[in-house]
């Protein structure tokens, strides 16, 4: 398992190099610079404050050097400062994940708790209405964009009827993590976040119930005289959950994608809405460090979903 | 359908592991227990909606909105420009006072003035705050100081101090001696570039006194967490992604304000303000045009109206090399006779603006439309001066330009701008009518600064100005302000307006009398060579909480009196 992990992990090491070469040169090569931006309108300033601030971003440099620079700092764990910030773009990032974590981990359990309920209803109701609902909500969750389900909700339940806020995690003067005011602020992004996953949970795991349901071994654990709650929940759940295991990779795009989105709909102080922000007003320093946590979780995550793989399956053996 | 919702939250609590709290409430709402009455009562407080955090809080290396939307409570100038009609008035000077010759300005300071912390306040902190511009690395407000005497020595690092300041030894007089007279100088120096620095606190952190140029104001611990306030509210905290909570200065000079808290909180956009608005959640705030009546019928809020000193207009590149017809007056008034304004305005704003027919823009004192062409749209007016210019009309409806090219160009504008949108929609239409084709392009902001970059091969574009209160449209309109990055970007070049601007700028006469007249020659030059298609300037639309009261919003301040505002129950 040892030898496993560490072949996985170097062979990381060139997808994110990757990672980073792309990161760096979209940002770059993509229209403007950030000095642009952010003096944009601004009539006093003069070529020499304007080529002053290249020079102290050190923007002035050619691509490749910045790129040298950047890797170096990189190797030791120094994003760099953030161009509008002023502040280390890893404290940057480092605030913003615990309140992505709570939007993430959330929805993931709320896919799981609602997804896979989902799916086995679809397959053990094959053919009857509660079956074709579940499917027709799982094309049309999959089908409708979230940044459009949440506008929907905001405009819905909060500006309209005032059931939910229109966004952030507290209501002012009120600063709790634990709390009913934490809570109420959840349910929007969080539903919304969860549904593509909820509606691609059921998708798979009716197929897989179907087909494990049919297998000799289900019909030999009826014929002993179980329950037929006991013959779903030992027998044919553990195996038919084996591809869904699977599927929580895509799931976890899906979060890294999602919450660009959600977060600035939601007004969710979390690491997508930075994300958004400084790829929008061309911060690299915080760009490329969010997208390196991104997909160095993401691919420690895939690492982690063979090994949980192998652990649902023994009869899959890691090699 | 509730109690779904109802199960839902109940969800949410648990998987939180709930531990207390209390049931949510609005967040703008006064809490301070006044009977009904027209007494002004403390407590309360007010909650505005900003559209990202502040960069920093430290003026001199702030370039956003979001940033001076903070410190702008904080750190105070000398002089500050009247609400209403954007002259300069005193601030913590009493009384400021420009030499004959303009060389000279001399700021007298308030009595007993106190930082929030009981520091004194002395010319000592405005000189500390210019040197600490001078060796700022990161900061674009050095041009605003570049002409006091022995400036550059000190930015150098040739000597310790800079020669043509200096405070009187009381601390309440300064002095500055330029090396050549800038007419905005009271305004510019009064408000040091931004707002005057606790040269106490600062000082443990960074010392200008030095000939050392390598050390400097960027970074440092302050520059997030400000020491010491001048304006009506201190720093109390600021949580990233959410808010900044500032609370009320006792020690403020035109009185300790009557709100507890103002709290600035961060939104997506400006669709989220304005929907916060509406829910009560922020307190006051301004919306767009096309949302007014929407928020016009929110109970809870009242309005206001003003003008603003912004325009929107569609610039011509006159050294477009795909359109050379661009570089010819007449082809420039027929594009401006060929568009209604009128209809445009009406479809944007719903008429809630006003026309505007040069660059200085309605509000401002040196405002005067005598004598401007108002170009009502005209048709046939606008085919004839294409013809004078030498243009003949197509087989195709479409004029041909004297070298036998069609007259086809390009018009961009930054996509997700619905007016800047709507304006591209109407020239595409309107133009057509004229016998002049136009291939229209939406394409991102970032793309729109890159292609229109002064020597890129453009043709037209649509964008708008926000101007500051002093009238100095140098770097738009002077012919010198066309290197990458600068924004004469459309390559005019005009011998009577370069003088006339320098003549606003640099005097030698600096009186508003003066001035009016110089620009009044930019404005008549401009309306009559039409390098932009000048077209409306949208009012400012503002609401704010019934309850608030003692609001009073105009161009230039919506929040001039703050300190007098107060809740009414």
């Amino acid at each position: 398992m040892g030898r496993f992990i560490a072949r996985r992990l170097v062979q990381a090491i060139p997808t994110l190099f990757g990672v980073l070469l792309l990161t760096f040169l979209l940002s770059r090569l993509s229209p403007s610079d950030p000095v642009k931006l952010m003096l944009y309108g601004n009539t006093e300033v003069t070529q020499e404050d304007r080529a002053q601030l290249y020079h102290a971003l050190g923007l002035d440099k050619p691509l490749p050097v910045q790129f040298a620079e950047w890797l170096w700092q990189l190797a030791h764990l120094d994003f760099g400062n953030s161009i509008y910030y002023h502040r280390p773009a890893l404290d940057l990032i480092l605030e913003r994940v615990p309140n992505s974590l709570q939007l993430s981990l959330l929805a993931f359990v709320f896919i799981v708790g609602v997804g896979i309920p989902l799916g086995v209803i679809a397959a053990l109701r094959r053919g009857r209405i509660e079956d074709h609902g579940i499917r027709v909500f799982s094309v049309v969750g999959h089908a409708v964009p979230e940044f459009w389900l949440g506008l929907i909700f905001v405009l819905t339940f909060a500006v309209q009827n005032r059931w939910f806020p229109i966004g952030s995690m507290n209501v002012v003067g009120t600063d709790c993590t634990l709390c009913w005011d934490r809570a109420w602020h959840l349910v929007g992004p969080v539903l919304v976040l969860s549904i593509a996953g909820i509606a691609n949970l059921p998708r798979i795991l009716r197929t897989e119930v179907l087909e494990v349901i049919s297998q000799d071994y289900v019909r030999t654990a009826r014929s002993k005289g179980l329950s037929e709650q006991a013959v779903v929940a030992v027998h044919v759940l553990r195996n038919a959950l084996i591809p869904v295991v699977t599927s929580f990779g895509t799931i976890l795009l899906l979060f890294f994608s999602g919450q660009l989105i959600i977060e600035r709909v939601f007004n969710w102080p979390g690491l997508g809405r930075l994300t958004f922000e400084a790829a929008v007003s061309k911060d690299y320093p915080v760009v490329q460090g969010a997208i390196i946590i991104a997909s160095t979780l993401l691919i420690l995550s895939y690492i982690i979903r063979d090994i949980a793989y192998a652990w649902v399956d023994p009869r899959i053996k890691v090699k | 359908m509730r109690r779904l919702i109802a199960i839902f939250g109940i969800a949410m609590l648990v998987a939180t592991a709930c531990a207390g709290g209390e049931p949510p409430t609005s967040g703008a709402s006064p809490t301070a227990s006044a009977a009904t009455t027209d007494k002004p009562v403390a407590g309360g407080r007010v909650v505005a909606g900003a559209t990202g955090d502040p960069k920093t809080m430290q003026p001199i290396i702030s370039t956003d909105t979001q940033s001076s939307f903070v410190w702008q409570w904080l750190y105070l100038g000398l002089t500050r420009t009247n609400y209403k009609t954007g002259e300069t008035e005193s601030s913590l000077a009493e009384k400021f006072e420009q030499s004959k010759d303009g060389l000279t300005l001399t700021y007298t300071l308030r009595d007993n003035l106190q930082w929030s912390d009981g520091t004194p306040f002395t010319g000592e902190d405005w000189r500390y705050t210019v040197h600490s511009v001078a060796r700022s690395a990161k900061t674009v407000r050095k041009s605003t100081f570049q002409d006091i005497v022995g400036w550059a020595d000190y930015r150098d690092g040739k000597t310790n101090s800079i020669s043509g300041i200096t405070v009187g030894s009381n601390g309440k007089t300064i002095e500055i001696k330029f090396a050549k007279v800038f007419c905005p100088a009271t305004a510019a120096m009064g408000g040091a570039g931004g707002g005057i620095l606790p040269s106490a606190a600062f000082k443990k952190v960074y010392d200008p006194y030095t000939t050392d140029t390598k050390q400097n104001i960027d970074d440092n611990p302050l520059n997030m967490n400000p020491p010491a306030s001048m304006g009506p509210f201190v720093f109390k905290e600021f949580k990233p992604g959410i808010q900044v909570t500032l609370g009320r200065n006792d020690k403020y000079f035109r009185g300790a304000p009557l709100l507890d808290e103002f709290v600035i909180k961060v939104y997506a956009d400006a669709t989220a303000i304005k929907n916060a608005l509406v829910t009560g959640e922020v307190t006051y705030g301004t919306v767009e045009a096309k949302d007014y009546e929407e928020v016009k019928k929110v109970d809870s809020l009242k309005d206001f109206r003003y003008k603003t000193s912004t325009y929107n207009y569609i610039g011509w590149n006159a050294k477009a090399a795909k359109a050379p017809w661009l570089a010819n007056k007449q082809v420039r008034q027929a594009l401006w006779y060929g568009i209604n304004v009128d209809a445009i305005m009406q479809k944007i704003v719903f008429g809630l603006g006003t026309q505007v027919y040069a660059h200085t823009p309605p509000p401002s004192w040196a405002y005067d439309e005598a004598g401007l062409n108002k170009y009502k749209n005209d048709v046939a007016k606008a085919k004839s001066l294409l013809e004078q210019a030498g243009a003949k009309m197509g087989s195709d409806g479409i004029y041909r330009w004297t070298d036998g090219s069609t007259m086809k160009m390009r018009i961009e504008t930054n996509q997700g701008n619905n007016a800047r949108e709507t304006i591209l929609q109407f020239a595409q239409e309107q133009y057509k009518q004229i016998g002049i084709q136009i291939d229209p392009l939406l394409e991102s902001f970032n793309a729109l600064l890159d292609r229109t970059d002064p020597g890129t091969d453009f043709e037209g574009f649509i964008i708008g100005w926000s101007l500051g209160a002093d009238p100095d449209p140098y770097s738009i309109w002077h012919s010198s302000q066309q290197g990458k990055g600068q924004f004469n970007n459309i390559g005019y070049n005009s011998p009577t307006v370069d003088q006339a601007l320098l003549e606003n700028r640099n005097g030698p006469d600096c009186s508003q009398t003066a001035r009016k007249a110089a620009l009044k020659k930019v404005d008549q030059a401009l309306n009559d060579e039409a390098p932009y298609t000048f077209l409306y300037s949208a009012d400012g639309l503002f609401f704010a909480n019934k309850q608030l009261q003692s609001v009073d919003p105009s161009t230039y301040s919506s929040t001039w009196n703050i300190e007098k505002w107060w809740f009414k129950k």
